[in-house]
């Protein structure tokens, strides 16, 4: 029998405080949804390093039907959301064993900040990365990133939070990296090459016009970037703005 | 906690799930248990579903109770097979379908 797991709520709740107080003073307005222990416990379908580490495994993997996806946001509450607010995610990705059970599966934001489902898909690509090249047990990366991502995020990633703002003071760095050395969802654009194409971590591209274009949109190709995002939201941040066409 | 003998199949996991998302400790209602084998029986004498995961052994099922029985996704099944694992979503449907690609399974009622 493959192993569940139990997940210590209230270790996410704090590390989620913690960040949230050194991040922001408004944190409840950007928190994302951490797992309930109950109902995500995470789930696994394989703890086999040979079948996850094969290129294209998660392809083989089926997709979550829709009325599966619906109850994962009716089991948190969520009865409204705007495209692109929230995924259903497997707290254990599919890349590292997961399972399409419900008990794997919750609603995440994409928007939160600092944390969302784009730092959490950074965690899961450095955990993969771990496991085959046979640096990290797989069992121990299932059970890390169920038992608490963000913690798994610190330990694997980078630390998560450096200046606190608490009554609008700003308060001398915590750590010693900086957040916006590394951070995906920082709003500090990176450069364009001489042919104006973003960087793979930046994929972003911000136009002369101060309009930002995702891949997969129209005019991406042909945008000579002048700045380089690493997701839209952080362009957003920036002060750039969609197409009014855009598909994001 | 294990599912009752299912198509004379032992030592399957289940978990029953509420319509809020938690776990219920209880046993499978009689019309849920005979759902489940019918969904199973639909698949083990598909050809393609033999072709594709030869050997299968039910290892696992979940029921969705906060999914309706005509949705995709209220029963939830695992097998086992010679060189993997695989999922399937079952539920009723005007007419029996197997599809391997998306792992549904459609069951008359």
């Amino acid at each position: 029998m493959l192993n569940r797991f139990l997940i210590t709520p209230a270790r996410s709740a704090g590390w989620l405080l913690l960040a949230c107080f050194f991040v922001t003073s408004s944190c409840l307005a950007d928190s994302p949804i951490v797992p309930d222990a109950q109902k995500t416990p995470g789930d696994l379908l394989t703890t086999d390093a040979k079948v996850i580490c094969v290129p294209g495994y998660t392809k083989t993997v089926r997709n979550v039907p829709q009325a599966v996806k619906v109850q994962a946001y009716r089991n948190y509450g969520i009865t409204n959301r705007k495209p692109g607010e929230y995924e259903v995610d497997h707290l254990v990705s599919l890349e590292l064993g997961g399972s399409n059970s419900i008990r794997n599966l919750w609603p995440e934001s994409f928007v939160t900040q600092p944390l969302n489902a784009h730092v959490k898909d950074k965690l899961e690509n450095k955990l993969h990365e771990l496991i085959c090249s046979g640096q990290l047990p797989v069992q121990q990366a299932q059970q890390e990133i169920a038992q608490d991502w963000i913690a798994a995020y610190q330990k694997y990633v980078e630390p998560l939070a450096r200046k606190a703002q608490t009554a609008g003071t700003e308060k001398p760095a915590i750590d010693e990296q900086p957040l916006e050395a590394s951070n995906p969802v920082s709003s500090s654009p990176d450069q364009p090459d001489s042919a104006g194409n973003c960087p793979s971590s930046s994929p972003i591209k911000v136009s002369k016009n101060g309009i930002y274009h995702v891949q997969g949109d129209p005019n991406y190709e042909r945008t000579h970037a002048k700045n380089c995002f690493s997701t839209p939201e952080a362009a957003q941040a920036a002060g750039f703005r969609a197409p009014k066409r855009s598909t994001k | 906690m294990k599912a009752p003998l299912l198509n004379g199949q032992d030592g399957v996991d289940i978990q029953i799930i509420a319509e809020d998302g938690t776990p219920l400790n209880v046993d499978l209602l009689p019309d849920e248990a005979v759902t489940f084998e019918r969904i199973d029986r639909t698949l083990k004498s598909n050809p393609a579903f033999q072709t594709a995961y030869p050997n299968a052994k039910l290892t696992r099922i979940d029921l969705n109770r906060g999914i309706q029985e005509n949705e995709a996704g209220r029963y939830y099944l695992r097998y086992q097979y010679d060189s993997g694992v695989t999922e399937f979503w079952g539920h009723y449907a005007s007419d029996i379908y197997v599809d391997c690609d998306q792992g549904l399974v459609g069951v008359a009622k």
